[in-house]
């Protein structure tokens, strides 16, 4: 039978990984925001502006509400929006290999797909049109994110065959001889899915600031703010890691020891990476249309469904 | 005494059929009979609950003879076992809340005394029927329960019988349970000429040659595939759910059609065991992912939120076909516990959707009692009239959607494992590991989707502004109602928040059941089931997380609650002044599946300029808004009277689709400019109005057309056959003793030539 001492483990490891999560994903947006600035010839905001953001709306009272079906629901959505959000950074292993078991990646898209539930629910509640339309666009585009990078990292899990992140390291490379091409493809498919899902040019269909207003963000303001865009940008952060964790895992640590040190700097180095990737994209291109976006994405369900014939015909 | 579980089972049997007594003598006092009716249905639903979770807590099977049946057969037994006392669970936890939710509904039938006779007498018998299926140990006592359980059901869909839509969904729904009822005949019958009995709980033990017993497969699951709605023999449910009332359809959506996959389980698993062929798996793996995508798909873009519901019960029978894919691919691969694993999934998904699928009707009930509509466009606001029912709406939504910390998560989490598992292992056929990854797949998608879809169903009926008089004015709903949602309620969040308490035991048992020695839980490698129950890793920590931060948050939400809001605001829409009829509807929010997979549904894109978001906005918030109206106009301006029309609109089920039937597709451009004109407020709208319309009318299913219209051809064909044969039945004796004589001579030369 599972100990309670490892019980409390896993939720000591979660809490660290929320709060890890929590942390870095301010810097992560400065840090885009930045470096598409520089990209674009700009100086572009300190690295810290989003933190001044936050600190700024956070500190603002809530004067005018829309008028609502619930105000009730108008008041918990957000909050309810970023506890869903932190629930699913908190599974997501950030610098130590805990308390994700490789098989539970479901879990975190499932997670993430009650945070859509949530706050398809408070842009619903209220009667602006943009809101419904913001939220009916995620849902189109998660139509082709979930499948993609579902079955995507399934692959990865039975091409290595273990269920702990960080235990496979050793058997990858002779896993990689039977199934090389079928990981690689598996690759390529979560990392688009995962592009698509990070709320970015040209995936920022839900979100477009010039077209739709952010959706139900134009509707709020203050803390409530502060709270959505904490958790779109905590999601961006949480799609990142668990890139990292399942498909470049090499230096995390598995257990506590002194490679704890280390494994943060290569943790943090590894996000900037694929921050910086995603950058590159974002500056250059336009944002796409909605089918357009689905179309882009049917191609990495597809690319994912190739890798698992190619996973079980055993093709290289 | 003697007594045990199935003893007792008997004596809740008796206990329905006590209430159909009642339900032929009191119906002159409705209010005695509803009482008395649906009082006895559920304490009888309450006994057969207790007894059936004694047995499953036993874990033995129990056999008796079927008294009445043991003259003209040889043997005929009522057998329960883990799977039937299961099944028996499902049937009786949900027909006892419902019988609670009848008491406040059934109300408006009052003024026709002999519906309300004829409604007790099938709803008692229909609720037993369910049991006996599930009891049954052999053929024929099968056949017989399975029958008396279509009947009944077919009066209850047929109850409101003066509407014509209500008599077509009844036929169709008949014309489908007997193409069930014949596969499953003649499949028993290939049963019975090799093993020489009708109990086919025994067949496991005797000999059926592979090919016969494949055979017998094809028919058993073309036959329950019929029954279950699954696609594309499905397009009965989504017209028969919504025609019954709505107590009635949680049950034929939450439990009947779940007797359809007990029976294909009982067959294809147990009684066929010995002869499970990889292939099978790939035909449920195949037909199961089908079924799934295409039902939610559909579900999306309803408006009738009834059958909106019914759509949704065809992805979830999909979902739990895939559980059963992966236990017969484990089954014919001989990896056992994959078997124990699939079915388990399968079993814990049967549970989940029909506590939430039958919550989500008895709400959709109370929709329908209070504002007499199930049209999604024709409510809205409800959070604050109906509170009890968004409430349980709310939680129910969340649970069939599959999201965490609510029940059906669970069981898709078993079957996403199970499926994995099917893909993993080299020993199961290719096909079916092949399918297994299309059905991971499309689980994903149709998870994705069923998100979209129910966001929907609560966004349109309970938030946004009421967009009709009625939902305006709607009284809150009856008491027996809000004691209804109780119990699934409860459950629904209790099996979310600690599914191993379920799914453990029962994985354990139906091991037990099939005769395994090992069990499961001791096991490492049987995927999600071991993780839930020996290390919890993840729900534990999660259940406690979830809790912290909930309690966390809600304290600090209650402080930012605190705010005082000092000014109402409009919604901000690009600056452009804002109206009511701007507010999102249902069809705007779901108006992007319709776009994005046109070509699925079968539709015309109609926007093509993304970027006008706010012309758009408008022109399908006017579509939605007024379709009745605006049909109505165009009919008067096509000439039509007053009189026609509102006769039109009292019977058409889809009133738009009458009105480009009757006035064509140009006919309504012609008549929208006209209107157009008159009404300047929404001037140009109508002409997209009437493409948009022609689009929405054309997202009818596909296959229903297709197959239920081949099958007409079928019937055609078979009525010009019989009128043929006619032509020699001439009617006259003489001639028929002609026919007499040549057959004799016929016989004669036959025993001369062979003999």
């Amino acid at each position: 039978m599972y100990g309670w001492i490892r019980v409390g483990e896993d939720v000591g490891w979660m809490v660290v990984n929320a709060c890890i999560i929590l942390a870095v994903a301010p810097l992560v947006e400065g840090f885009v925001r930045k470096l598409a600035a520089r990209i674009q010839g700009r100086i572009g905001p300190p690295l810290v502006q989003p933190y001044r953001d936050l600190k700024k709306l956070f500190a603002r009272r809530v004067l005018t509400a829309p008028t609502t079906a619930s105000d009730a629901l108008y008041r918990l959505g957000p909050v309810a929006v970023f506890a869903t959000v932190l629930c699913a950074c908190s599974l997501v292993p950030t610098v130590v290999s805990r308390p994700l078991a490789l098989s539970s990646f479901i879990l975190v898209f499932y997670l993430l797909a009650l945070t859509r539930f949530v706050s398809s629910i408070t842009a619903l509640n209220v009667p602006n049109p943009f809101s419904a339309i913001s939220a009916s666009r995620e849902h189109m585009l998660s139509l082709g994110v979930e499948p993609a990078a579902l079955f995507a990292a399934a692959i990865a899990m039975l091409i290595t065959g273990s269920t702990s992140i960080g235990s496979e390291i050793p058997a990858l490379p002779s896993a990689l001889l039977i199934h090389g091409a079928a990981y690689i493809l598996a690759l390529v498919a979560f990392s688009l899915a995962m592009i698509a899902d990070l709320a970015l040019p040209p995936f920022d269909v839900a979100e477009a600031e010039q077209e739709i207003y952010e959706g139900p963000l134009a509707e709020y303001g203050g803390p409530y703010l502060a709270l959505l865009k904490l958790s779109i940008a905590c999601k961006r952060v949480a799609m990142m890691s668990l890139f990292i964790a399942i498909f470049i895992p090499f230096g995390i640590a598995t257990s506590v020891s002194w490679w704890i040190g280390p494994s943060i700097a290569i943790y943090l180095a590894k996000l900037f990476a694929v921050a910086t990737a995603a950058t590159m994209i974002c500056v250059a291109s336009a944002r796409l249309r909605v089918w357009d976006a689905s179309r882009y994405l049917l191609l990495s369900v597809a690319i994912s469904i190739l890798a698992g014939i190619i996973y079980i015909l055993r093709v290289v | 005494l003697g007594l045990n579980p199935l003893s007792l089972i008997e004596w809740s049997l008796l206990g329905y059929v006590i209430a159909a007594i009642l339900s032929i003598t009191t119906f002159s006092r409705p209010r005695a009979w509803n009482y008395s009716v649906h009082t006895v249905c559920a304490v009888s639903s309450g006994i057969a609950l207790g007894s059936s979770i004694w047995a499953l807590v036993t874990g033995r099977s129990f056999e008796a003879a079927m008294p009445l049946l043991s003259i003209p057969l040889p043997k005929s037994v009522l057998y329960l076992d883990t799977l039937s006392a299961f099944i028996i669970m499902v049937v009786s936890l949900v027909s006892l809340y419902t019988s609670i939710f009848a008491v406040g509904y059934v109300d408006h039938y009052y003024g026709k005394r002999g519906r309300l006779a004829a409604m007790g007498l099938n709803y008692s018998l229909f609720l037993a029927s369910m049991i006996l299926v599930a009891l049954a140990g052999d053929a024929v006592l099968f056949i017989i329960a399975w029958e008396i359980m279509s009947i009944t059901s077919f009066f209850l869909v047929l109850t409101e019988h003066e509407r014509p839509d209500v008599r077509r969904a009844a036929f169709v729904y008949m014309v489908y349970a007997s193409i069930s009822v014949v596969f499953i005949a003649i499949a028993f019958g290939i049963g019975y000429y090799y093993t020489h009995t009708f109990v086919f709980i025994d067949w496991s033990k005797m000999r059926i040659p592979a090919v016969a017993a494949s055979a017998m497969f094809v028919l058993f699951f073309i036959g329950f595939s019929s029954k279950a709605g699954i696609v594309p023999l499905h397009s009965w449910l989504p017209q028969a759910h919504p025609a019954a009332p709505s107590h009635v359809s949680a049950l034929l959506s939450g439990v009947m059609v779940k007797l359809a996959m007990y029976g294909l389980i009982r067959t294809s698993l147990y009684a066929l065991a010995p002869w499970v062929g990889g292939w099978w798996a790939a035909v449920v793996l195949a037909f199961g992912a089908l079924s799934a995508f295409y039902g939610i798909a559909y579900a999306t873009i309803q408006r009738d939120v009834k059958k909106l519901l019914a759509y949704s019960t065809i992805e979830n029978i999909g979902i739990i076909s895939l559980g059963i894919g992966a236990a017969l691919a484990g089954a014919s691969a001989h990896i056992p516990l994959l078997t124990v694993l699939g079915l388990a999934a399968a079993l814990f998904h049967i549970l989940n959707h029909a506590l939430s699928k039958s919550q989500l009707f008895l709400c959709s009930g109370a929709l329908l009692h209070q504002l007499h509509t199930r049209n999604l466009e024709e409510m809205g606001g409800l959070v604050n009239r109906l509170r009890a029912t968004a409430i349980a709406f709310l939680v129910a939504a969340l649970g069939i959607s599959g999201m965490p910390f609510f029940n059906c998560f669970a069981s898709e989490w078993l079957t996403y494992n199970s499926l994995l598992q099917t893909i993993f292992p080299t020993a199961v056929n290719d096909a079916a590991r092949f399918l297994a990854m299309i059905g991971f797949i499309t689980l994903a998608a149709a998870g994705a989707l069923a998100v979209y879809c129910f966001t929907k169903a609560f966004g349109a009926a309970f938030l946004g502004a009421p967009r009709s008089r009625e939902a305006e004015e709607a009284r809150p709903e009856p008491r027996s109602m809000k004691a209804s949602y109780v119990l699934p309620t409860i459950l629904i969040a209790g099996i979310g928040l600690f599914p191993a308490l379920v799914a453990c035991p029962l994985a354990t048992s139906l091991a037990h059941s099939m005769g395994m020695a090992l069990s499961p839980l001791a096991t490492p490698g049987l995927g999600m089931l071991v993780v839930l129950w020996r290390r919890p890793s993840l729900y534990i920590p999660i259940v406690v997380a979830a809790f912290t931060a909930a309690i966390g948050f809600i304290a600090w939400a209650r402080s930012l609650a605190r705010t005082v809001v000092a000014r109402r605001t409009i919604p901000f829409i690009s600056g452009v002044e804002y109206d009511q009829s701007l507010a999102p509807s249902s069809t705007l929010y779901a108006g992007d599946a319709l776009d994005t997979m046109a070509s699925f549904y079968g539709v015309r894109k109609v926007y093509r300029h993304e970027y006008a978001v706010r012309f758009w906005t408008s022109r399908r918030a006017v579509v939605e808004r007024w379709p009745i109206e605006f049909g109505v106009r165009v009919l008067r301006a096509l000439g039509m009277s007053d009189d026609e029309i509102r006769r039109l609109t009292e019977t058409a089920d889809d009133f738009l689709q009458i009105v480009i039937h009757v006035a064509g597709k140009r006919a309504i451009e012609r008549a929208a400019h006209a209107v157009s004109k008159v009404d300047q407020k929404i001037y140009g709208a109508f002409y997209a109005i009437a493409r948009a319309v022609t689009a929405a009318a054309r997202a009818v299913d596909r296959m229903d057309r297709g197959i239920y219209g081949g099958m007409r051809g079928i019937a055609r064909g078979f009525a010009a056959w019989a009128r043929g044969v006619r032509k020699i039945q001439i009617g006259s004796i003489y001639v028929y003793l002609v026919y007499i004589y040549i057959a004799l001579i016929l016989i004669l030369i036959y025993y001369v030539v062979v003999r």
